[in-house]
């Protein structure tokens, strides 16, 4: 299964993506769990080295960072067999702008490489679970867009081929799962929900919506009330209201919802293995 | 901060996504407006209700004046409609149209990855050389690192060199392309190129070349002004970032990118700090400490606070990595989501107070 997890900026989507494939792994699946572009964020949280190839961090738990040029160049070289013309393409200046500017070719090696195990195609991705810690919204759609309108706007040829091929793994419940990750704030619920409505309208899937940093307090908004003009108080029930106002909002959705608490952790390997459990809940 | 203001004549808050940029980038404009310089604020894709409160409206592109602020205007950058404006300003109709009928330009500019960045810059140079605005605040679009939003123009315009262009544009269209290129090495390239793609897909690369072969000067000219309206002394960056380990990181990375482009950083505002004010500035009845409930709610804010004071460390590290050259703001969080003019108000208050406080 491949898990793509998204989210506007800032919402906390490489600790929910860390978070499931922790939880897999545990599980006993062989799970790896991968970031896009070219800054890692995992090598602090894992302590390694994710520049240039995947690393073990347990028995069933790769990590791996993987960028458009690479993956672009993986899929070349398995197509064309030979290192040295491989080489030579990626050295020629006008393919180096071509592949620098020009649409969508990133994005669909990407995406090719995420969706290569079902497609049996390039080298093996030897995993029962790949979990990626994908763009955050915009970024996210152009993702996406880039095999669906390559699909449709090159018919014939291998290119129009592979762009169909990986729009029918995206499309497919049983093989590609997304998850949209939001926090108590109006602007991520917003974006949020409306890329939500984008999954689902353009690629027929059912986004699992994963609701990051629910703040648990041991008073009720009632008794928090009673202390108005007091200024955590204040602070405290206006964020009470506005996340269960927004929780409420995103529970009309018919979306499958999965709440995630707001740790007072500030060790991120921590926050992973206390939110992996909450993250496989039903 | 009002130096700040009146200093530049354009101010561009980057940093990753989720920091609050837009906020910022408004409320600095407030500010401005406020002090007497017609300022205009550039964004992209504001919170629905943030657009609400400056004015802006479908269609985007256009500057509004901020009704309530007089002084302060701002526009949305729509980049599709951007690019599609730039397109027809360069060349004549019928290429446009050609152009605009080619899927692969359809792909390039709905795909953000450039077209934003780019469009933003465009825009960017249109208004600053309008000379209507005495400062032009720029938001920008959120990048993994600020590199490729100052790229942006350069990597657009990588594919309209000669060579690239010579390539692939075919005015004689019935001429192989293959026939044209005589090395060897050159062959294989584009050889293993149409293997790989497909020859449909290699008919669309060309027809679009034809047409962009008209844009290289206009988009080279846009490149070298927005080079030079960037590294220009009146141009400064104000980095936003969030209160926590991993945003600092990404502030302290987003700094060096800026070194690294000889870019000036002005300011580093560190938003949503933790509101220490919420300890409890106003006074509360006495029989409150004996309700078992306000013991509870003091307890929990113990732990709450608690939690925020361990990412000074986080703090105090990035500032000593900062260096001592660029002044950084503690901007707490504030009860509300701010989303209304009167927020935004607080806020450029709050921003002029801090500033006051440490230079």
């Amino acid at each position: 299964m491949i898990h793509l997890i998204t989210g506007k900026g800032g919402v906390g989507k490489s600790t929910v993506a860390a978070a499931l494939a922790w939880g897999l792994a545990a599980k006993g699946r062989k799970t790896l769990l991968v970031e896009l572009g070219e800054r890692s964020y995992f090598r602090h949280i894992f302590h390694t080295d994710l520049q240039a190839h995947a690393a073990e961090i347990s028995t069933h738990l790769t990590v791996a960072r993987w960028e458009g040029e690479s993956c672009l160049r993986e899929y070349l070289l398995h197509l064309l067999k030979i290192e040295r013309v491989v080489k030579m393409f990626f050295d020629n200046k006008v393919m180096r702008a071509l592949v620098q500017a020009a649409p969508a070719l990133k994005e669909l090696a990407l995406l090719g490489k995420i969706t290569s195990g079902p497609r049996h195609v390039g080298p093996p991705l030897p995993y029962d679970e790949v979990v990626v810690d994908a763009y955050s919204t915009g970024h996210f759609r152009a993702l996406w867009r880039a095999p669906v309108g390559l699909a449709e706007a090159i018919p014939y040829g291998p290119m129009g081929e592979q762009s169909r091929s990986i729009v029918r793994v995206l499309k497919d419940p049983a093989l590609t799962k997304f998850y949209v990750t939001l926090i108590p704030e109006e602007l991520p619920v917003t974006e949020g929900l409306e890329l939500a409505r984008d999954i689902q309208s353009e690629l027929d899937q059912q986004p699992v919506l994963i609701y990051n940093r629910f703040l648990e307090v041991p008073l009720k908004l009632e008794q928090i009330k009673k202390f108005q003009g007091h200024d955590f108080a204040d602070y405290l029930s206006t964020h009470l209201e506005r996340q269960a106002g927004l929780k409420h909002e995103l529970e009309q959705r018919g979306l499958p919802v999965r709440v995630l608490p707001w740790l007072f952790a500030e060790s991120a390997p921590e926050k992973i293995r206390r939110l992996a459990p909450v993250m496989e809940a039903p | 901060m009002i130096d700040l203001l009146k200093q530049h004549k354009v101010l561009v808050c980057a940093g990753t996504g989720g920091v609050g940029k837009t906020s910022m980038s408004a409320s600095l404009g407030v500010l401005a407006a406020k002090e007497g310089l017609k300022t205009l604020v550039l964004t992209i894709d504001p919170a629905h209700r943030l657009a609400q409160a400056l004015g802006i409206k479908q269609p985007a592109g256009q500057e509004h004046p901020v009704a309530g602020v007089p002084g302060l205007w701002a526009a949305m950058i729509d980049p599709r409609r951007e690019f599609d404006e730039f397109v027809l300003g360069a060349v004549d109709k019928g290429i446009a149209k050609g152009l605009f009928e080619n899927r692969l330009y359809q792909q390039l500019v709905s795909n953000l990855n450039g077209s934003q960045e780019f469009t933003s810059l465009v825009k960017l140079v249109n208004v600053t050389q309008s000379g209507k605005y005495d400062l032009v605040i720029l938001d920008t679009p959120p990048t993994q690192n600020a590199v490729d939003f100052l790229r942006a123009p350069e990597r657009i315009y990588a594919l309209f060199q000669d060579t690239v262009i010579g390539w692939f544009a075919n005015p004689a269209r019935e001429e192989s392309w293959f026939k044209r290129t005589i090395h060897r090495g050159t062959r294989l390239v584009t050889g293993a190129l149409e293997s790989v793609t497909g020859s449909t897909f290699i008919h669309e690369l060309k027809d679009f070349f034809n047409h962009i072969a008209y844009l290289k000067e206009r988009i080279a000219k846009v490149s070298a002004q927005s080079s030079a309206l960037m590294h220009s002394p009146q141009t400064g960056f104000v980095l936003v970032t969030g209160f926590d380990e991993a945003k600092l990181r990404e502030a302290l990375e987003f700094q060096q990118d800026l070194a690294g482009e000889q870019l000036f950083l002005r300011a580093v505002i560190v938003n949503r700090w933790f509101p220490e004010w919420a300890e409890g500035e106003r006074a509360w009845p006495a029989h409150w400490d004996e309700d078992p409930e306000f013991k509870q709610l003091k307890e929990f804010y113990g732990q709450f606070a608690n939690f925020f004071r361990q990412r000074q460390d986080a703090y105090e590290k990035f500032v000593t990595q900062l260096g001592k050259s660029v002044p950084v703001l503690k901007l707490p969080d504030f009860k509300n989501a701010v989303q209304g003019l009167d927020d935004l108000g607080v806020v450029a208050e709050t921003l002029k107070e801090k500033w006051r406080s440490i230079t």
